[in-house]
């Protein structure tokens, strides 16, 4: 059995990270990922947290050696379930191997939290991976060897393919902040028109109806006059 | 990013964007009302009937008994939706 730790720092939030991860591939770095589908998701109704279930299918990295010694396939698929709990602000995402696994067995753990210095403006990222090829013989060893390099290799694209997608991801949230911003400038604007509108209309209204008074006063003051006279007179 | 067929890419696109937008406007914001079901049973169906014309609904389902994603009773309907 063989192990790989890593551990890096993201200079973004955690909510940035995790929104760029789920929109990870493709990029152009990790050109092995192959496709990638949501099997379910739903959310715990006890818990609040995002449970998502993915297959991916990726290029078979081998050397021609091992190619000849074993039946490896040009595909690998991996189911991954990942985990996340926005109170806490924690993803977790674990992903094993489902082919070949009479020769290894790979399961892969990355977890996303903020940093516990500086929360909301940086994000930790730590991997585990654990390779477990089946017997003892120098083969196994030799499967193993082959599998972490291919990792380390693929864990170092993984991390410049998600900074690409975590650029994109600001690009777009800026973008929709301005149309946001537009979008309410011209809301104000429209207020204050309104506004100016209603003001004005209303100054109007007054004016007519200060008009209709005086005219209705000055009505029934000739009529005032007039009609007990007329009465009388008549 | 392609689905592994692709006769559902066009759907998980679709997807993908309710969710994605989703994602980072409600339910990070805390609100959990779900917005992208009738695109996901579409997609999902597409998915699934690929898998099982691949051979690879097999894969899924040992390695799901031997890590549940959800209760079984889900995992089965999920399984045989698109049957």
């Amino acid at each position: 059995m063989k192990l790989y730790n890593n551990s890096s720092t993201f200079p973004h939030p955690w909510s940035t990270i995790t929104t760029a991860n789920f929109q990870k591939y493709p990029n152009p770095i990790s050109t092995h990922v192959l496709s990638v589908d949501i099997l379910s998701r739903h959310i715990d109704p006890k818990t609040g947290f995002l449970h998502t279930e993915r297959l991916l299918v990726c290029r078979q990295p081998a050397p021609a050696l091992l190619r000849r010694l074993l039946p490896i396939p040009d595909e690998a698929i991996f189911r991954e379930i990942s985990i996340v709990d926005p109170k806490t602000q924690t993803y977790t995402a674990t992903s094993w191997n489902l082919t070949m696994r009479s020769i290894i067995e790979v399961e892969e753990t990355c977890v996303f939290r903020p940093h516990p210095d500086n929360r909301w403006n940086e994000t930790v990222f730590e991997q585990t991976a654990k390779f477990t090829a089946g017997g003892w013989s120098n083969l196994a060893k030799m499967v193993e060897d082959n599998a972490v390099n291919a990792f380390q290799n693929n864990a170092g694209k993984g991390r410049k393919g998600l900074e690409l997608v975590i650029d994109q991801v600001i690009r777009e949230a800026k973008e929709v902040e301005e149309r946001l911003t537009q979008g309410l400038k011209e809301v104000e604007e429209g207020i204050t028109k309104s506004f100016e509108e209603v003001e004005e209309r209303f100054t109007q209204g007054l004016k007519e109806v200060e008009e209709g008074i005086k005219q209705g006063l000055a009505g029934a003051g000739v009529a005032a006059e007039g009609n007990p006279s007329s009465g009388w007179k008549s | 990013m392609a689905s592994i067929s692709p006769e559902c890419t066009e759907l998980k696109r679709q997807y993908d964007e309710c969710f994605n937008k989703w994602y980072s406007t409600k339910f990070l914001q805390g609100d959990v009302t779900p917005e992208c079901d009738d695109i996901f049973r579409l997609y999902r169906g597409c998915v699934w009937k690929a898998i099982k014309e691949k051979n690879v609904d097999q894969l899924i389902n040992d390695a799901r008994k031997e890590r549940p994603f959800k209760d079984d009773e889900e995992v089965d309907v999920e399984g045989s939706s698109s049957s």
